[in-house]
């Protein structure tokens, strides 16, 4: 499944090798930073840096042109911020960017490249299985049982809609097919059209989730606790890049 | 082994289904329940691994009962259920993670829950695909999934619920193997099907009608007690019954396809 948006590609290289914990806290640790940079600059730094560890990840290109269907909210972003920001005209008409959101629209649109490339490198680089695994362990200490629910009930919830999302977005378009070979009609009114897509979508989505709520029930699940087929370990390398994730963040913050 | 002991059910909107059901499936037999659309097949097979309660009567697999909350656990492990619907029966993104799924809530150990996993996957010759995204799965490999699923569980008794009615004709024929495979290697089988043919390997067919057993006992019995209600059998059967009444070939003779009524005719030599 190449070319599908934050799909993992296969691979032995060392960060394919490190505990998605640490992936996970890495890119966490990196969001904040590009959020902190206020300077263009600083963000080619960051995206030196990505370039770099895609080089080390030896994923090649699929990774980042995974995120192509992203490409018009990344222009949108960008224009938005041209044209309504307060500043000085570009050009001498009513409708004109401004050079100060010129600046503006680059610096939040770099930013935002660079958040969801990183997220890509993670997604690339780790079995959505792993991170699953990675974000349960994370969540474990916390007290969710408070809220009424466990680290293994929302991992387990990440883990169908894996599954689930896509499967019900080819339902859809199976749904719009028949109605469409029955001659429905969707050009000429738009909101019924919708409207009689999205009630057998949703019928069949609950049949869907009743199912799978009974097979998940005959194959023993209950969200107390459960193992993974993926067992994460911590190994030394693990935690040194950890450390050097987390003492350079602190510098950059605090000094 | 599971028993059913005057088993009646009603859903909650006071549908009666079932209604004083006996039946004992022994160890190491190939079950097949056959019957029509709404005859109450799945609310039957529901009761065997407690995924419903009887409204009246007892269900036990292997001498726990499956109102009992302590054994349902144990009762889920022991009796293994593969559903109709080839997508709505995934719980993770690739085969070996959703094969993974039923050992992980066992708790096992990693290396425990691989070696289980490769070896279901192995057992409906899946192994190529271990990685592969479940949606990008044909049906027939998908179900070959959801049976890898159950297998890892390990379990002794085995249902499938019209696991093949969403399938073509090829992917059918290849989960019926498997299935009468995993029979001969000792699991017990239970078989819901509305496909007449697909009840002729069974060493018991079982006939549910508006949530009663009309007939029960060997495919012989029960599909010449059905021809001679004057029903639809299976064409080479019927061909077969006929000219048993003519006394044309031996009335003991029970074809399982057209191929052997023929050798049975005319022996090829
Ligand atoms: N949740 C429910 N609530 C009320 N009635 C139900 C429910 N599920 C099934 N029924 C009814 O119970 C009867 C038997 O249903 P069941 O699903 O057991 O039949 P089946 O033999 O498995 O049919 P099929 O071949 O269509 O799978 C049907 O008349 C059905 O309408
Ligand atoms: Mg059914």
């Amino acid at each position: 499944m190449e070319g599908f948006l934050f799909s993992y590609v296969a691979g032995k290289s060392i960060l394919h090798g490190l505990d998605p914990r640490v992936k996970i806290f890495s890119v966490m640790c990196l969001s904040i930073l590009i959020f902190k940079s206020s300077a263009l600059v600083d963000l080619l730094v960051f995206a030196l840096l990505f370039v770099g560890l895609t080089i080390l990840a030896g994923s090649g290109l699929s990774g980042i042109m995974s995120v192509r269907p992203l490409l018009p909210i990344f222009v949108f972003i960008f224009l938005i911020h041209s044209f309504f920001t307060e500043g000085a005209a570009l050009f001498n008409s009513q409708f004109s960017p401004t050079y100060e959101g010129l600046l503006k629209g680059s610096l939040v649109t770099v930013r935002f490249v660079l958040l969801i490339l990183y997220g890509s490198l993670l997604t690339s680089t780790t079995r959505p299985a792993v991170i699953t695994a990675g974000i349960e362990r994370i969540l474990r200490p916390l007290p969710l049982r408070r809220v009424g629910v466990t680290s293994f009930e929302i991992a387990t919830m990440m883990s169908l809609a894996l599954y689930f999302v896509p499967h019900l977005l080819w339902y859809a378009g199976q749904i719009k097919d028949s109605q469409l070979s029955r001659g429905s009609k969707y050009r000429r009114n738009p909101i019924s059209g919708t409207l009689s897509l999205a009630i057998p979508v949703l019928k069949g989505s609950m049949r869907m989730a009743d199912d799978v709520a009974m097979a998940m029930e005959s194959r023993c699940y209950q969200g107390n606790f459960r193992t993974s087929l993926f067992e994460l370990k911590m190994t030394a390398r693990d935690v040194l890049v950890c450390s050097v994730v987390l003492g350079v963040t602190a510098l950059v913050l605090y000094a | 082994m599971i028993e059913l002991k005057g088993v009646s059910y009603i859903y909650p909107n006071g549908n009666k289904v079932l209604d004083d059901i006996y039946i004992r499936i022994e160890n190491g037999s190939f079950t097949t329940i056959l019957g029509d659309n709404g005859s109450g097949k799945s609310t039957l097979i529901r009761h065997m691994n407690g995924l419903l309660k009887p409204s009246q009567g007892v269900v036990s697999v292997c001498g726990m009962d499956t109102a009992s909350p302590a054994d349902i656990w144990k009762i889920r492990q022991t009796v293994g259920m593969v559903f109709q619907d080839p997508h709505s029966q995934a719980v993770g993104a690739t085969v070996e993670e959703d094969v993974a799924f039923g050992p992980e809530n066992l708790a096992l150990e990693s290396d425990e829950i691989r070696l289980r996993v490769t070896n279901a996957i192995a057992n409906v010759g899946l192994e190529c695909l271990e990685d592969s995204l479940l949606m990008s799965l044909s049906g027939g490999q998908l179900q070959k999934t959801a049976i890898a699923g159950v297998l890892a569980m390990v379990p002794e008794i085995l249902i499938f619920d019209e696991v093949t009615s969403m399938l073509d004709s090829d992917s059918r024929s290849q989960i019926i193997d498997i299935v009468r495979q995993l029979n001969k290697r000792g699991k017990t089988v239970v078989y819901v099907t509305h496909h007449m043919e697909e009840a002729l390997f069974a060493d018991r067919v079982i006939v549910l009608e508006n949530g009663y057993i009309a007939s029960d006992g060997t495919p012989w019995d029960v599909f010449r007690e059905i021809y001679a209600s004057g029903r639809k059998v299976p064409p080479h059967l019927e061909l077969a019954f006929r000219l048993q009444d003519a006394g044309m070939i031996s009335p003991d003779v029970f074809p399982m396809d057209a191929l052997s009524l023929k050798e049975e005719i005319c022996p090829s030599r």
